[in-house]
């Protein structure tokens, strides 16, 4: 008795000071510029004025300090004189903001971004989001990021026209999803490979080799899809173990992603790769059929699967490849060395010849459907988003305008400073490019296609002068999906979509690598699918989908 | 004037020395658990003014979903039963082993070998089992590993239960052992050379006066470990299996499902690990109610409280 | 001096036989091997060159050794030293101020006459098990205790385990006699030079226990940092290594998604550089350990003073 009425004094105690803690997070956080709709006055943080340029970087507030979660960045990042000159670059713009990037080394982003959201860290104004990784969609509707678009306090058409008019309007069409402030943009794209081709990766300089001439057998113009069912594939690849011996494995696969591509299918809405939506390779634009599907219940992905189990039990597969904790290292190490026939592969622009100076190798990407797709996991593939507990949600958006059209800033945060990072080159034609150092940067190392609007930087010498126009070009060429601008709520059927996860997770790498048999597995897998509630998903997913449909 | 009598001033001394201790769990650990509350929420930010206050003054009530949602589907009881049972046979073979193995060491006395010994037993508790995991691969690898030719290791779950109970052993040996190593090194050495003079042989001294000595301990050891009969080693469970899907059957337990369904972003995802938490605490609070009434029936003097 | 001579002699006749003897160290020594052998595997693994791991895998006798593993380590330069100097900070000042205030809890408890002792051991005991989960306490020390971005942060939060305490209090229990309190205590004695003087020195092989523990914990300890630590200047060793197997996972569980060639994997940290790290990082603490255990052991010698 006594024990309980102590607890019950303990737990009131604990009640009445985390009331008074958050009382104090009130008052902290009053003066800041959350949004009031009232006094859009209060929302300016100190005294930015973007207009008025002749005065220089005199400010007489100290600088507001927007601190923003990049991708990329190695171990021994050292990013302080890169710093110096952004923050001297927005101080020439007129804005009186530092920045302080936060690079948890290479791609440590997952787990600490996500967690920073979760723990309401102040300290973050900005985060790095996308349809992967930290997921765009599911984080807006939580409500974790602001909306930069409400109506009573639209931060992006009082400090973001210029990035509004840099980005085009598909993309922020594609941002546009239902929140806790309705339906509106609650970040801002990145700017680059928004059309996605699904490849193959292939070592030219092996195939040559064995003595196969590319160009008769494949079909650059038009589409691979059905390759891996040719007899000439195989033929390859038995040339190959006979003429490299047992140890050398000529198909270099992720799990999961080899069939996906050879299947044809859109990414997978709900995030646990389990349902598909199939397009015709010849012609991205026409569905196969018209609703989402289980992947198992696909004939041309069962077909696709029994595939890849032939080459398994043919020895072509390095049986680690299914040990999802090395595959990944085992993948990037067969890469690196071009101890590989084919690998996966998909298109960022201009990949291509990045990967023949990393490898040594001759690398060409052939492509799996007739053009490439824009789909909305490629479309919202990365961007950025203002965490709603950033106390600066102002500052943070007008340094993303400026980073984002400002062709000096850009340049600063993404490839470093000059004559320590990088160096102008100048082509035959008197272009003046990017020439990176390599000694540089290996202390400022970022990751391009993730870090904003890549048509703001200044091609780099690799790329050649025309890089952006055939870019664009590039990017023209896609076709939407026919379900481009659809996502998935899961909302209805949570527990459901949450109890397939373990389900998918014990069959599916397994499966798609071909370490198991499709007919025994196969039905297992469905069966399990089946018993935790994936036809509730399904149809949820696909009443969802006739009524997006339906909408427009 | 009484209040400072030498008496009171003891009192007041001691109370003095627990401020510390009590002003900290009152405010890392008592303060954070008006938390619970999250256990029965979907917990959202709450836009305008995202405060702790706020986010869980609005959000959703939901009951018992948050419990729903680990227990939901057909995978459930199978990561329970593995939950407990391994924690079960952890549990009995680390104090069982620990024991023998301090008691072998305190014969050794003070030689350097067996300051040796010790400082080696120790290594496995520095290496994280994401390393650790590396050093199973290496027997188990399907190309390169030592015992590839055996089967395919990764792809069948024989053999598992034994892997993974090996590994528990040797990285938490060391470390529960060299706790019972310091508790005989507290026993007062005069009653074995008493017993030594009465000519008990060394066997029935350790059986007399050893085991009853480190008996507190013993009892203390078990209790505590029964508490956390809920709470799996994460790393083991995820790391050394590299979780592989098909072994999944003998290698999922309760941390590890738990961290399966959170990466799918679901609303309320704090919610549900704190439900999660919570249950875990429950179900150590019951199981360490039943073994501390059953250690009081038998022996009132050691039981915790 | 006589006296600790005759108790050696005491010691030298209660000794098992020959046989027994080769037994223990059959055993003991078996364990003890069993449990180096995987770190000095890594470490074997760091000195192995790349070359030879493609040829013959993991390999006790690789055919090629190397020092690129270390080389690259070293190669860190400032940003390694640092944060082996954080790491020691926070370990060293962490451990300190834990086993004092585990000490001055645990010996509360373990006094009879210690003012509602019912109340504080359900205190400290409740919260082994319940919690109030990773927000509310994160929010707590970063918000209201204002310790972001500092070495607080990393040790703050691990100050006091209830695991620590019972352990201290049973040690108490178990080598204390507490009519040995009551006499310092007729002697005039005041409870904290009690404490300090006569209590603390008994107890020396619980201390160097629970200071062991402490000590690991926060050398171990990564969490802390991820949550509270912007600062890259402040990260500690472990969060070094442990940023590195973030990245992997990371990649790992979005490799289906946006595929691993768009990734630019030659920036992921090869597998040797993290060994390196791991044998780097244990090291230190290891070479630490025969410290402490000179206080472990010389509980066998205060025991026979006790008599």
């Amino acid at each position: 008795m006594k024990k309980f009425l102590l607890t019950v004094v303990c737990l009131a105690l604990a009640l009445a000071m985390f009331a008074a803690c958050s009382r104090n997070g009130e008052e902290e956080t009053a003066p800041d510029p959350t949004p009031e709709p009232e006094h859009q006055e209060t929302v300016d943080p100190p005294p930015d004025e973007p207009d008025d340029e002749d005065d220089g970087p005199q400010f007489d507030e100290p600088p507001t300090t927007v601190s923003i979660w990049f991708m990329g960045g190695g171990v021994d990042n050292d990013d302080t004189l890169v710093v110096e000159a952004a923050n001297a670059r927005l101080a020439e713009l007129g804005l009186n903001i530092n920045i302080r990037p936060i690079w948890t080394g290479g791609w440590a982003m997952g787990e600490p971004a996500q967690m920073a959201l979760d723990t309401m860290d102040t300290s973050v104004d900005i985060v790095w989001t996308g349809s992967w990784g930290l997921n765009y969609f599911n984080n807006a509707r939580i409500g974790n990021y602001v909306r930069l678009d409400d109506p009573n306090n639209n931060l992006l058409e009082r400090y973001g026209q210029d990035m509004m008019a840099a980005v085009p309007t598909a993309l922020w069409d594609a941002f546009v999803t239902d929140g806790p402030l309705g339906f509106g943009v609650y970040g801002v794209p990145g700017y680059k490979d928004y059309a996605a081709w699904f490849k193959m990766d292939v070592n030219n300089t092996r195939l040559a080799e064995l003595g196969f001439e590319f160009d008769e057998i494949f079909d650059m113009d038009g589409s691979n899809h059905e390759i891996i069912f040719e007899d000439v594939f195989v033929d390859i690849l038995q040339a190959s173990k006979d003429m490299w011996g047992d140890s050398f494995f000529p198909l270099n696969l992720e799990a999961g992603n080899f069939v996906q591509h050879f299947a044809s299918t859109d990414g997978d809405l709900t995030g646990i790769h389990a349902f598909m939506f199939s397009f015709d390779p010849l012609n991205p634009a026409n569905p196969v059929y018209p609703l989402v599907e289980l992947q198992v219940e696909n004939e041309l992905f069962l077909r696709v699967l029994d595939r890849v189990r032939y080459f398994w039990e043919r020895g072509f597969i390095d049986p680690r490849l299914a040990i999802a904790g090395e595959a990944g290292d085992i993948i990037s190490q067969m890469h690196r060395e071009g101890q590989y026939l084919f690998s996966t592969g998909q298109y960022a622009y201009g990949h291509t010849a990045s990967m023949q100076a990393e490898r040594e190798i001759d690398v060409r990407y052939v492509p799996l459907s007739a053009r490439p797709i824009i789909s909305t996991m490629s479309a919202a593939g990365s961007g950025f988003a203002v965490s709603i507990y950033s106390q600066n949600p102002a500052a943070a958006v007008q340094f993303l305008n400026a980073w984002y059209t400002d062709n000096e800033l850009a340049v600063i945060l993404n490839e470093g400073i000059e004559g320590i990072h990088w160096q102008w080159y100048t082509d035959d034609d008197g272009n003046q490019l990017v020439q990176l150092i390599p000694e540089g940067r290996e202390t400022y190392a970022t990751w391009r296609f993730g870090m904003g609007n890549i048509f703001a930087l200044t091609p780099r010498n690799t790329d050649g002068y025309g890089y952006f126009a055939r870019f664009n070009a590039y990017n023209a060429l896609g076709v939407g999906t026919p379900i481009l601008g659809f996502n998935f709520d899961n909302t209805a059927v949570a527990m459901e979509h949450a109890a397939l996860i373990a389900v998918v997770d014990e069959f599916r790498d397994v499966l798609t690598i071909g370490a198991v048999d499709p007919a025994v597995a196969v039905p297992q897998y469905l069966a399990a699918l089946m018993a935790n509630g994936a036809e509730a998903v399904l149809e949820e997913i696909n009443r969802q989908l006739e009524e997006f449909l339906a909408a427009r | 004037m009484k209040i400072f009598s030498s008496k009171n001033r003891r009192k007041l001394a001691l109370l003095l020395m627990m401020l510390p201790g009590a002003a900290w769990l009152l405010l890392l650990r008592y303060v954070p658990m008006a938390g619970i509350v999250m256990a029965f929420q979907e917990y959202r930010p709450h836009p305008p003014n995202p405060t702790i206050f706020n986010n869980i003054r609005h959000s959703r009530f939901i009951g018992l979903d948050n419990f729903r949602f680990i227990f939901f589907g057909d995978r459930a009881w199978n990561m329970i039963r593995n939950t407990l049972v391994y924690n079960a046979v952890f549990i009995v073979l680390t104090t069982v082993f620990a024991i023998a193995l301090a008691i072998c060491v305190s014969e050794l006395g003070k030689k350097f070998i067996s300051k040796l010994y010790q400082t080696l037993m120790f290594f496995p508790f520095f290496i994280s089992w994401v390393v650790a995991s590396y050093f199973v691969f290496a027997f188990l690898d399907p190309t390169f590993g030592v015992l590839s030719d055996v089967r395919m290791w990764y792809l069948d779950p024989t053999g598992w239960p034994v892997i993974l109970t090996a590994s528990h052993l040797w990285k938490n040996l060391g470390f529960t052992c060299i706790i019972y190593v310091a508790a005989i090194a507290g026993i007062d050495q005069g009653m074995y050379e008493a017993a030594a003079i009465d000519g008990a042989p060394k066997w029935r001294q350790v059986w007399s006066i050893t085991i009853p000595s480190i008996k507190p301990m013993i009892i203390i050891m078990f209790i505590m470990a029964v508490g956390r009969i809920f709470n799996a080693d994460f790393g083991l469970f995820w790391q050394i299996p590299m979780n592989m899907g098909p072994l999944q059957r003998v290698t999922e337990v309760f941390d590890t499902y738990v961290f399966r369904i959170m990466q799918l972003p679901v609303p309320g995802a704090v919610g549900i690990a704190t439900a999660a938490g919570l249950f875990q605490g429950v179900i150590g609070f019951i199981c360490i109610m039943i073994a501390n009434t059953i250690v009081r029936k038998v022996d009132n003097e050691n039981a915790m409280f | 001096m006589v006296k600790s001579m005759r108790i050696r002699s005491k010691l030298r006749i209660n000794r098992v036989s020959r046989f027994a003897e080769v037994c223990i160290h059959l055993i003991v020594g078996g364990f003890a091997l069993a449990c180096i052998i995987p770190f000095i595997f890594i470490t074997i693994i760091a000195f192995t060159s790349a070359d030879s791991l493609r040829l013959v895998g993991y390999s006790f006798f690789p055919v090629e050794w190397s020092l690129t593993s270390f080389q690259a380590a070293f190669d860190l330069g400032d940003t390694l030293w640092r944060s082996f100097l954080n790491s020691i900070i926070v370990t060293g000042v962490g451990t300190f101020i834990s086993v004092l205030i585990t000490i001055l809890y645990a010996y509360g408890l373990f006094r009879r006459d210690l003012p509602f002792k019912k109340f504080f051991a359900f205190f400290i005991f409740f919260t082994m098990l319940f919690g109030g989960g990773l927000v509310p306490t994160v929010v707590t020390i970063r918000n209201l205790l204002n310790l972001g971005d500092t070495y607080a942060a990393m040790i703050v939060p691990m100050l006091l385990a209830p695991f620590h305490v019972i352990i201290m209090r049973t040690f108490f229990k178990t080598s204390i006699p507490e009519s040995l309190i009551e006499c310092a205590s007729l002697d005039g004695s005041s409870e904290f030079r009690t404490l300090f003087t006569i209590v603390i020195p008994l107890a020396k092989p619980g201390i160097a226990t629970v200071a062991l523990l402490t000590a690991i914990g926060y050398w171990n300890d990564w969490f802390n940092a991820m949550l509270f630590v912007r600062e890259r200047t402040l990260f500690p060793l472990q969060y070094l290594l442990m940023e590195m197997q973030l990245n992997i996972e990371f990649l790992r569980r979005n490799i289906a998604t946006i595929g691993a060639a768009n990734i630019n994997l030659a920036n992921l940290p090869s597998e040797g550089l993290r060994m390196a790290l791991a044998v780097i990082i244990v090291v230190p603490i290891a070479l630490a350990y025969p410290f402490f255990q000179r206080f472990i052991i010389s509980g066998l010698t205060i025991g026979a003073i006790k008599e």
